[in-house]
């Protein structure tokens, strides 16, 4: 099994409570901090890791591209979800798009003129949400970039409003940028149904599996029928729902998976590190 | 059973996740969406091609045949929707709160509605609170005596632009916003209040409170206290967490996990500490967009109106909670214990 250093922890996510995110938070309120933990990860044999565009995480990899004492390949996450949210609520869509576009100097005119040329563009509104997403993309491309991977918020509501064409173009927007796509999803039978309906070909795929079946929807018995039918690769997360499942009772589990050559690892000290590598890698 | 019909009113991101929902359900399909953002209704659109898309929502109550309607727009505008929506006899899913303050829940109530409602207090639907729930309603613990609660988030830190910070459109500020969820909680889980007594602090919004510390008496006799703000560095998501006293022990219940000190043994409590996380008590759901408790609210509408059943958040119940907010506000604005008023 192929390890991916996971990086919630470096943000301040837990599964567990709030307590322990506001714990993460204060250990890696410092850049340095989060270094060391990728770079114990790098010695310990982890090749990949997985990151979203959160500005945490641009703060790292310019720190990494500035230091680069190992190699790390790269899963990016996008779009920030939450940071959009607070964005759009602040200031409206059409705001939010005003102030990316603006900030971005992608043109490069006043206040006026730019409402204007947001109303020309607004004609095509699927081009200024892709234009947006690759500003959030381009900051992270001076490292390797395996995959882009698109949100479990984002895939899994257009999944459920049967949304095709935004999935299509997504792909080709990507492809457009010279990367490799896939998805993050908590309803992979839902996906799988979908890509198949729509005929487009077994994407990479990241999703939960855990012997609990947390966050498997609709059930563990589906998620896990549809995974072992799955022609594309496959990257298990939450595979230890946090830390709330035992280590060796989610190894078995995931054994039990001859397709899932990926799971992703949260750590937070070089222990931690290890006792997964052993178990997991 | 035929395909229940269902259109949404507002598309931003609480509309989009239920018209996802309802879109994924066995028993409900999306059909409509009504929203005035023109660049959300081009995009809608082109992604959207089987979905119905107006500007006007009563041109599409008119035009459609719909079911249900989820109203996700500003809460300023839950009065009048729900108001319409009674008129084409449509089952309504409304966000929280119901409407602004308690004289229009109260004018809500008042109609002859004879569908189903369901209010979007998601907490009632995670797997934690109803774990609680449960041991309070077989009083496993004995009975619930004192109970100290906080809802925090880290959102506002600076004057706010917007509806949500018009008193007039929003009702006010954390307290019905955040305090809102809190308050309904409550009701769930304990029952009741008799009466409340309330300190406020505008801070970083001239308009609207970002701070309340709130004491609570309940009809039942339990006293309790709540902090709300929208205002605490270092809350990334709103966090609810409740300590309840009981006869036999305390129980800490948050979004993410039940934590219980027992003095008694029971089948699934044993005596001393015992730690639930939602992954372990969280059910199963046909589909997950932002958390299974916002599948659980809308599949328990689809349910009630399938079987004619009364879903577990309705007018009557989500009601409550709007009084209590507005009896907190009285309390703020005389310096006073105020009582909660109740009924039509």
């Amino acid at each position: 099994m192929q390890l991916i250093l996971g990086h919630n922890q470096f943000i301040g996510i837990s599964h567990i409570s709030e307590e322990k995110s506001r714990e993460k938070e204060r250990q890696f309120s410092k850049v340095e901090n989060i270094y060391r933990i990728v770079e114990n990860a790098s010695d310990l044999g982890y090749k990949n890791m997985i990151i979203e565009t959160h500005p945490k995480m641009l703060e790292f990899i310019n720190y990494y591209e500035k230091n680069q004492t190992f190699d790390m390949d790269f899963y990016l996450q996008v779009p920030y979800v939450q940071g959009y949210i607070q964005k759009v609520n602040e200031k409206g869509i059409q705001g939010f798009a005003l102030d990316t576009i603006k900030q971005s100097g992608f043109i490069q005119t006043g206040h006026i003129a730019l409402k204007g040329a947001l109303g020309v563009l607004m004609q095509d509104y699927s081009s200024i949400a892709f234009s947006i997403l690759k500003l959030e993309i381009s900051p992270f491309t001076k490292v390797n970039i395996k995959a882009v991977m698109l949100h479990n918020v984002m895939t899994d509501l257009l999944l459920s409003l049967d949304a095709k064409d935004a999935f299509s173009d997504f792909i080709s927007n990507i492809k457009k940028l010279g990367l490799n796509y896939g998805f993050v999803t908590l309803n992979f039978p839902l996906l799988a149904h979908r890509f198949q309906d729509w005929e487009l070909t077994s994407p990479l795929v990241m999703t939960p599996v855990n012997p609990r079946g947390f966050d498997m929807n609709p059930s563990i018995t589906i998620v896990s029928e549809a995974l072992r039918q799955h022609k594309g690769d496959l990257i298990a997360m939450n595979i230890l729902g946090g830390g709330a499942f035992p280590l060796q009772e989610s190894k078995a589990f995931l054994d039990s998976f001859e397709n899932i050559k990926y799971c992703v690892i949260g750590a937070s000290s070089y222990n931690h590190l290890r006792e997964n590598k052993e178990i997991f890698g | 059973m035929d395909t229940l019909h269902v259109a949404v009113i507002g598309a931003g991101k609480m509309g989009l996740l239920h018209a996802g929902i309802f879109n994924s359900l066995e028993n409900s399909k999306l059909t409509a969406i009504s929203e005035k953002d023109e660049m959300i209704l081009r995009f809608g659109k082109k992604y959207l091609p089987k979905v119905h898309f107006y500007e006007d929502y009563e041109k599409m109550f008119n035009a459609e045949n719909i079911d249900i309607v989820a109203i996700t727009t500003p809460v300023f505008l839950h009065h009048s929707m729900i108001e319409k929506a009674i008129d084409h006899d449509l089952n309504i899913f409304v966000e929280k709160p119901l409407s602004i303050n308690g004289k229009e829940c109260r004018s809500i109530l008042s109609r002859n509605f004879k569908g189903k409602s369901q209010v979007g207090y998601c907490r009632r639907f995670m797997g934690t609170y109803s774990f609680v729930k449960e041991i309070l309603s077989k009083s496993l613990l004995g009975k619930v005596n004192y109970f100290d609660s906080r809802i925090f988030v880290g959102w506002v830190f600076a004057p706010g632009k917007g509806w949500q910070y018009d008193p007039k459109k929003s009702g006010g500020g954390a307290l019905i916003d955040l305090g809102s969820h809190a308050m309904d909680m409550f009701h769930y889980l304990f029952g009741d209040i008799a009466s409340v007594q309330a300190n406020a602090r505008n801070v970083f919004n001239k308009n609207v409170e970002d701070y309340v510390s709130v004491n609570l008496t309940l009809l039942n006799n339990i006293i309790g206290s709540l902090q709300i703000s929208w205002s605490i560095k270092n809350y990334r998501m709103p966090e609810l967490k409740i300590d309840i006293y009981c006869d036999y022990g305390k129980i800490t219940v948050t979004e993410k996990y039940v934590e219980i000190f027992s003095d008694i043994h029971h089948n699934s409590i044993k005596k001393g500490w015992n730690i639930f996380y939602k992954q372990d008590i969280t059910p199963e759901v046909t589909v997950n967009l932002a958390g299974p408790e916002y599948t659980l609210e809308d599949q328990n509408l689809v349910d009630a109106i399938i079987n004619d059943t009364v879903p577990m958040c309705n007018f009557h119940e989500a009601g409550k909670a709007s009084y209590a907010v507005d009896a907190v506000y009285a309390s703020i604005n005389c310096n006073s214990v105020e009582k909660v008023l109740y009924g039509v």
